[in-house]
């Protein structure tokens, strides 16, 4: 099962594709595009848009999954939650299956592993490091697709 | 293929006017009587029977290539007229025109410029995922229908079979190996977008003649030369110059690889002030929460000076008084060079 995984943060897109199995996931891809400027909501979500109907044709994944900020401030409001409406709606549209985690829901357990481990730096051990930008954020699109392996 | 210059009638379709040349037919604006709806209409005279799928393969690519920034094809359809057979590709109409005819009605900014090449390029892209090139970029074949920006004219779009440029003046989109190794490429469908995103920034409508008005335009054309030759406009900021050295360089590995590549670095753009030309003595420009203005403005006397208004009010800072009208000039092209991006 192709998944593909999705973490916001501002002025950015962070994807990652993944196959394998809970206990051997495999990155296929991973990438990071630049978003347009927040200065016109609806301009950039007619981006969001375009970009996620792109990423979803290009790859063709069986499953999004994607990573919700929890209280957003009202900026964040504009570039974290509102795109992932319009990600939905296209899943919708495209009979994909669409499923969101928060932070919080990013546990040890979930993944079969043992609590003390830190996701992050597990993410390196399995995943090996891929700059550039293999950062939290990217992490996180990697994550949130581990979780629905 | 005589067709008839007035109002006529094809099928169901009532061809109400010419909108220009496409590759190898004729565009028209119609009206689909069945549907009671507008459409555009491209008749391509079919010379031989048996170049029928030829013909028609403007528009399996078109079929294959449904993206929101590529304009859509509805139906093709082989129909007769003037007791000739001919293929009719029933095509979106595009209510905005093209950005070659929007560009002779008035200035457009820096900024809906690149929206417009963004968006363009978004469209490229899906169509070099699918594994077409267009080979033929260019502002007239990039058109907005319902406010959304289209890849239009997919007429040369293929995989090489050695036919190149449009033959219609437009060899100056074609890039430098392309004339010189007979390629064309992803990296040569950018390079021609380079060179539409230059004619809009610049607000070249009559390309042909400044090419050609160029020493030795061929030769500007086969090194790669021909954007510095003519130069830009002073008021260009240095970000879109930067990004049109990197889409027009002769140098392949030099060049972006990718549409994505060239989309990346102008959504990465971030704006400051959206400048209007609205005569070479003024300016008009807006932000998110604020308008501009700046004039050049002579005395009775004769004294020449610019002046800058933020909402309505001067902004001493930024005025100038007692130049010369080339200074003047300058001030406001670096006023606007130095102000379009944040």
């Amino acid at each position: 099962m192709k998944i593909l995984g999705i973490a916001l943060q501002k002025g950015q897109l962070r994807y990652s594709l993944l196959d394998g199995t809970k206990i051997k996931p495999n990155l296929i891809l991973k990438e990071k595009l630049n978003t347009i400027a927040l200065d016109n909501v609806p301009e950039l979500m007619d981006w969001f848009e375009t970009n996620f109907l792109d990423i979803i044709e290009k790859h063709k994944p069986d499953k999004v999954c994607y990573k919700i900020t929890l209280g957003p401030k009202k900026e964040q409001l504009f570039s974290l939650i509102m795109p992932l409406g319009v990600l939905n709606l296209i899943c919708k549209k495209k009979r994909i299956t669409v499923v969101d985690y928060n932070k919080l829901q990013f546990t040890q357990k979930k993944l079969g592993l043992d609590k003390s481990v830190d996701l992050y730096k597990k993410c390196d051990e399995i995943f090996g490091t891929n700059p550039p930008y293999w950062d939290i954020t990217q992490k996180d699109s990697i994550i949130v697709g581990w979780l629905e392996l | 293929m005589n067709l008839p210059t007035t109002t006529f009638q094809l099928g169901k379709y009532k061809v109400l006017r010419k909108l220009g040349n496409g590759q190898f037919g004729y565009v028209y604006e119609a009206l689909d009587m069945a549907l009671a709806a507008r459409k555009a209409i491209k008749i391509i005279e079919l010379e031989k029977p048996d170049e029928l799928l030829s013909t028609l393969l403007e528009a399996n690519i078109l079929d294959k290539c449904r993206h929101k920034n590529i304009v859509q094809i509805n139906e093709a359809n082989v129909m007769e007229l003037n007791g000739k057979q001919v293929v009719v590709l029933d095509l979106e109409y595009a209510d905005g025109g093209s950005l070659s005819s929007e560009m002779e009605k008035r200035f457009l900014s820096v900024k809906e410029s690149i929206c417009h090449i963004s968006s363009m390029l978004s469209g490229l892209e899906y169509a070099h995922n699918q594994g077409f090139l267009h080979r033929d970029i260019k502002p007239a074949n990039i058109l907005v229908s319902g406010g959304v920006t289209k890849l239009s004219d997919f007429g040369l779009a293929t995989v090489p079979t050695g036919k190149i440029g449009s033959g219609k003046g437009y060899v100056s989109h074609l890039a430098p190996e392309t004339l010189t190794k007979n390629v064309t490429t992803i990296q040569t469908d950018i390079y021609a977008s380079g060179i539409t995103l230059f004619r809009l920034v610049n607000q070249v409508s009559d390309w042909h003649s400044i090419v050609v008005s160029q020493k030795d335009p061929q030769k500007l054309i086969t090194n790669g030369t021909l954007l510095n030759k003519i130069g830009f406009q002073p008021y260009i900021p240095q970000q879109i110059k930067r990004i049109l050295s990197k889409a027009c360089t002769p140098i392949l590995t030099k060049r972006f690889h990718s549409a994505l590549e060239m989309r990346q670095a102008l959504d990465k753009l971030r704006y400051n002030i959206v400048w209007n030309k609205n005569s070479p003595d003024e300016w008009s420009g807006a932000d998110n929460h604020n308008s501009y203005t700046m004039e050049k403005s002579r005395s009775a006397r004769g004294v020449i000076s610019v002046e800058f208004s933020k909402n309505g009010r001067m902004q001493s800072d930024k005025c100038k008084k007692n130049i010369c009208e080339l200074e003047a000039v300058a001030c406001m092209n670096n006023i606007v060079m130095n102000t379009t991006f944040g």
